[in-house]
């Protein structure tokens, strides 16, 4: 039987990474198991340990995929010093800014969280030493699952992005929904009205476009610059002066630096895409940096993710200034535009009646029941 | 075959020096990853210290999950037949396989640096035993033609 797409990307792009025998008893799972493999944790002096989208389970050293940790095959301290010179090509001294971050970009944009025991390096800046813990976190782009949202994200009168926040709790798909945005607002969407836009990334822990030796591995538009592992607020400062972009595009804001950067951007006449933790629009209102942004407008919309229908649940698209809602989930998104039956008959109606953009939206989704973004008591 | 040896080596030790100085700068100074300075310094080597280099940047790629030691053993091994080193240069050589890689920047500066200087002395110990061998070998030419000489006459 010929591989799935994302098995054989595992095969190919993952698995030489890992040391025997290990490699072999993932090699003999089943196609569809390895294919839908979320994460693969190697802990020294435990049993090698996968998660997928809906379970958790262990590998045995026959190759299958079993419930009881008792069963699965325990990777040794040995087999953990070989991974690290695996995942690093032998090379741990050009690595050390990623040691020091705790993860490593792998080619093909998947990356391997790593623990250890911290010390104190050349700098004083604490390194990872003693590594012990690999956590092979499998890339999963999925085109197409912005389709639904881009045309909330358009101001209507000039054709730009609108500047947007994507909250969720963690795992929900904050990440990926971000990268299809940038694809989609780099390239242009004609469908919805929107030209391409020079879009700046500025991806601090490489998520976004998971640059492999300064390479973006997934696909983030024609006219994205990508200013790789960069703290934010700097990297924003750095790419209004130096690369004149229409959008900017980042992960996981969160400090009053990143507020303040944000700001400055807006100021600037660029459109931001940022997202944050949290799990409900309430708690944008528990973080002071995220509460200033929205309070003073600095955000045109907010797109809430959630997990009710697994992970890239929309929950809800509103608009910030206002806190009207734009789009009530749960709504799937899935590649290719793919949404629930119901969610997709309203943009398909939303689209039928011209280009969705902004307030006409609201009409079109003929939502009446508008809520305030705001806790009554702030 | 002896000559042969003895005239070879020091170029030899020399290769060796200049590939790790080259190794040395793409790997603190380029920050290439281990693999891609390899291979830097076995294009701009000669043979058949270039091999002992390419071998092992091909070995690690491999995905065979070899380690950099193990690859860098088998490298010297496989060449070492085709050089003149002696087995105290293969030794130290191999030994650097065992930190390779494996450590800060200025570890491995350390690490490169003394079996640098390791090769250095041993170049110019070599040079030192080249020159008295081949004196040695004129000397003997000359006293042969000379006893030969006086027989004749």
């Amino acid at each position: 039987m010929a591989s799935t797409p994302v098995a054989a990307r595992i095969k190919r792009e993952i698995l030489p990474f890992i040391p025997y025998p290990v490699r072999d008893m993932l090699a003999s799972l089943p196609e569809g198991t390895l294919g839908s493999l979320t994460e693969i944790r190697l802990r020294a002096g435990r049993p090698v340990s996968l998660v997928l989208p809906d379970r958790m389970g262990f590998v045995s050293r026959c190759g299958s995929l079993v419930d009881s940790p008792g069963l699965g095959y325990v990777f040794s301290a040995a087999e953990a010093k070989k991974a690290l010179e695996m995942v690093t090509l032998g090379s741990v001294y050009a690595l050390e800014e990623e040691l020091r971050s705790g993860y490593i970009t792998l080619a093909g944009g998947h990356r391997v969280g790593l623990v250890g025991k911290m010390v104190a390096g050349r700098d004083g800046q604490p390194v990872l030493r003693d590594i012990s813990g690999f956590n092979f976190r499998v890339a999963r782009e999925v085109p197409g699952c912005a389709d639904t949202v881009m045309p909330y994200c358009i101001s209507g009168d000039v054709h730009r992005m609108l500047s947007t926040l994507i909250i969720s709790p963690p795992g929900a798909g904050k990440t990926t929904l971000l990268r299809d945005m940038v694809r989609q607002a780099s390239d242009g969407v004609p469908r919805v009205g929107l030209p391409g836009h020079n879009v700046a990334v500025v991806d601090e822990r490489s998520e976004i476009a998971s640059c492999y030796q300064g390479q973006p591995q997934n696909d983030v538009g024609a006219r994205t610059d990508v200013l790789d592992n960069c703290p934010k607020a700097r990297g924003i400062m750095m790419l209004i002066r130096s690369m004149s972009p229409d959008v900017i595009a980042t992960d996981e804001i969160g400090s009053q630096e990143d507020a303040s950067a944000v700001r400055e951007a807006l100021n600037a006449g660029v459109s931001v895409l940022a997202t944050a933790h949290a799990r409900t629009l309430d708690d944008i209102y528990l973080r002071p940096a995220l509460k200033a942004l929205v309070d003073t407008r600095a955000f045109e919309r907010v797109i809430a993710l959630g997990r009710e229908l697994g992970p890239g649940t929309l929950a809800g698209i509103y608009d910030a200034p206002t806190g009207q809602v734009l789009l009530r989930g749960p709504v799937r998104l899935a590649a290719g535009g793919g949404a629930s039956p119901d969610a997709g008959r309203k943009d398909v109606d939303a689209k039928a009646a011209g280009r969705i953009t902004g307030r006409n939206c609201i009409k079109s989704c003929g939502l009446d029941d508008i809520r305030d973004l705001r806790p009554q008591a702030l | 075959m002896i000559s042969g040896t003895f005239a070879r080596r020091p170029f030899e030790l020399q290769e060796m020096r200049r590939a790790l100085e080259i190794l040395e700068t793409e790997m603190l100074y380029s920050a290439s990853l281990l693999p891609s300075a390899m291979e830097k310094a076995g294009d701009l080597a000669g043979p058949p210290v270039a091999r002992i280099f390419r071998e092992a940047a091909r070995l690690i790629r491999s995905g065979e999950g070899l380690t950099v030691r193990e690859a860098w053993t088998y490298s010297i091994e496989s060449a070492y037949r085709l050089t003149s080193l002696t087995p105290q240069d293969r030794q130290i050589l191999l030994e650097l396989g065992d930190c390779l890689g494996s450590s800060s920047r200025d570890d491995q500066e350390r690490h490169l640096r003394r079996i640098q200087d390791y090769l250095a002395t041993h170049e110019a110990r070599a040079r030192a035993e080249m020159d008295s061998y081949c004196r040695m070998w004129q000397y003997l030419g000359l006293s042969a033609g000379l006893i030969l000489a006086i027989l004749l006459y």
